[in-house]
């Protein structure tokens, strides 16, 4: 999880990756920051994240975006 | 404007501020109530095909073509990924095998969204497009010495295709990235499209929400109908009151631009924010309010958008459906596609990381914007339009850390009343600005109304207070009206932005609270409001509602 957070602060800064549960409901994060934060985790895990993953339930948390990433490496 | 105008009334469409269709919506509601719960669907299905059908039943067709060809697209599409669902399930399977099966199925699902997506959105630019294309053909054809000419007179616009044909796309669209399953009912999929409260102007609903409400309990309540009859009151109002008077200005002014004072274009310009926030966002709430009385929720297309911090939110509160679609099918599309990454990638090899994000964000804003533009309209106006915002969401993006490194500096309190009210007034004029490039008419026609704001000595301030503005169709009780009535949306508008940021209940919930008395005073004095001022007068055209043409 750490490592993710490291990927998460790097790509979009002032948002409480760490404890925010709901990213997208409560509009924290953009469409912008969207791209950036799908850009640092495929460069960084070296995945392709596909428009099926795009919802927003998969980047509601970090923990909803390790769930997906972890789908993703065991695919 | 005034075409479109002459168009819709040819078309006879029951237009929802007309007498017809008051009357249809009591011919419907009973339709509706008297019908057996379970097939409460059927009865709305077929009172949509008659609302269709009455403005022309040459629309049918291409409303049917669409609907099916989605609909076949979709099930063939979902029978492909239940087939690998079933395939993955193999016993033995490599992780290789199970590549080669992904990537088979992915390559069929691809050829039929391919061809799906040609056909239909093939039709909705015929229909758009043609008639924009067919005389830069003609002069072409007419340039190399050929006597052939195309006429595009014969070519249909049927009504409210951008909205079905944006609707079944999305749907085509998340059925093939796996995001819901396929329906296996066609008149459930054909009610989702033309359920008439939203074919003629939107909200764009998406199947997985709008489907899911059609399948619900279409329950006929008392509280449904007078709430649903709130909600239409409150567009009535917007529209009749406020939308109606402010054209007759607009028009009358932008009619005679060329010698019109700067302050007049000025005054034109700012009722023109107030013209198409109340027509679009009034037909909305009767829209939503019509819907209402049938149980059914449509998404909510207008959110307090002057409100806005700045105008890449203003787009996220203005016609939130048409933002919402552009965004998940063309935008994250178009940002997320490996040429977007590797111009991001390659500028941050040679720049700044700041760089870097600038180039991956350009494409896919001016792609987005100029193709919203299109879908306003397919002149160069609308492609002016659309990359104005284009340029002033990039502009807002770029520079932001300056912006937030200025107010540091001078330490100006970001959270104040009055910083906010900076920020709305800064949305409000980069909208009239985009307004100003469409609503003259041509771009020749809004450069020249700017020119006069622009031009020493024009701006003639005195004709505030000379009676001038009297010559352009309203009195001065048409003015104390719209005074009032629009103190009344802003204040109005404040108090539901209040209750929404402060988590109180919309200002609706509130007032269902409050004593029976004071809700039938604000009822029938808004039901006085419209009947007494209302514009019915011998100008007035029932079937200008501005969103309806697209």
């Amino acid at each position: 999880m750490e490592e993710l957070l490291e990927v998460l602060n790097e790509a979009v800064e002032g948002v409480d990756f760490e404890n925010e549960e709901s990213l997208m409901s409560d509009k924290l994060i953009t469409s912008i920051d969207l791209t950036e934060i799908i850009a640092a985790i495929e460069d960084h895990y070296d995945i392709e994240i596909d428009m099926e993953y795009m919802i927003p339930e998969n980047f509601e948390s970090a923990q909803a975006m390790l769930d997906m990433i972890e789908e993703l490496l065991d695919a | 404007m005034g075409a479109s105008m002459v168009c819709l009334k040819e078309r006879k469409i029951m237009v929802f501020t007309t007498l017809r269709f008051l009357a249809f919506l009591i011919c419907a509601l009973i339709v509706f109530a008297i019908c057996p719960r379970k097939h409460r669907w059927i009865s709305l299905l077929a009172l949509s095909l008659v609302f269709y059908s009455i403005a022309s039943v040459k629309y049918l067709p291409y409303i049917l073509f669409t609907t099916l060809v989605i609909y076949l697209a979709a099930m063939a599409i979902g029978k492909i990924w239940d087939k690998q669902k079933e395939d993955l399930k193999k016993e033995g399977l490599s992780k290789e095998d199970k590549k080669l099966i992904k990537a088979q199925a992915k390559a069929k699902a691809k050829r039929i969204l391919i061809f799906a997506l040609v056909l239909t959105v093939g039709v909705l630019c015929y229909t758009k497009f043609t008639k924009f294309l067919v005389g830069p053909i003609n002069k072409a054809l007419d340039a190399a010495g050929s006597g052939r000419t195309f006429s595009a007179a014969n070519i249909l616009v049927p009504l409210g295709i951008s909205y079905y044909t944006f609707s079944t796309v999305g749907y085509l669209l998340d059925v093939y990235w796996k995001r819901y399953e396929y329906e296996k009912n066609y008149f459930r999929f054909l009610l989702y499209a033309c359920y008439f409260p939203h074919i003629l102007q939107g909200p764009i609903e998406r199947y997985n929400r709008l489907g899911q409400r059609l399948k619900g309990e279409l329950l006929f309540t008392w509280d449904n109908f007078i709430a649903g009859g709130e909600l239409m009151l409150w567009g009535y109002f917007k529209k009749l009151v406020i939308a109606d008077r402010v054209d007759i200005f607009i028009s009358s002014v932008y009619g005679d631009y060329s010698h019109q004072a700067g302050i007049t274009i000025i005054i034109a310009a700012i009722l023109d924010v107030f013209y198409i926030y109340c027509d679009f966002s009034g037909c909305m709430d009767i829209a939503r309010g019509v819907s209402q009385m049938f149980n059914i929720e449509l998404d909510l297309n207008f959110n307090h958008p002057f409100f806005s911090k700045n105008i890449q939110e203003f787009w996220r509160r203005w016609h939130m459906s048409l933002g919402g679609w552009f965004k998940d099918y063309v935008y994250f599309p178009v940002s997320t596609s490996g040429w977007v990454k590797k111009i991001g990638k390659s500028v941050r090899k040679h720049g700044s990381e700041r760089a870097s994000k600038i180039a991956a964000t350009i494409f896919p804003v001016v792609i987005t914007w100029f193709l919203t533009g299109l879908w306003h309209g397919t002149g160069k106006t609308y492609v002016a339009w659309g990359l104005y915002y284009g340029f002033m969401i990039m502009c807002s993006i770029t520079f932001e850390p300056e912006f937030k490194k200025l107010t540091e500096f001078f330490k100006i309190n970001t959270k104040s009343v009055f910083f906010r009210f900076y920020q709305s007034l800064k949305t409000c004029c980069i909208f009239a600005g985009g307004r100003l490039l469409t609503r003259p008419g041509t771009l020749y026609m809004s450069a020249v109304c700017v020119r006069r704001v622009l031009m020493r000595g024009n701006l003639r301030l005195w004709k505030l207070t000379d009676g001038s503005l009297f010559n352009f169709g309203l009195t001065y009780k048409d003015f104390n009206v719209l005074f009032v009535s629009i103190l009344i949306l802003i204040t109005v508008s404040v108090l539901q932005e209040y209750g929404q940021v402060k988590e109180c209940g919309t200002l609706r919930e509130r007032l269902n609270k409050e004593n029976f008395l004071i809700r039938w005073i604000l009822g029938f004095g808004l039901i006085f409001a419209i009947l007494i001022f209302g514009i019915y007068g011998p100008g007035y055209d029932s079937s200008s509602f501005a969103y309806m043409e697209y």
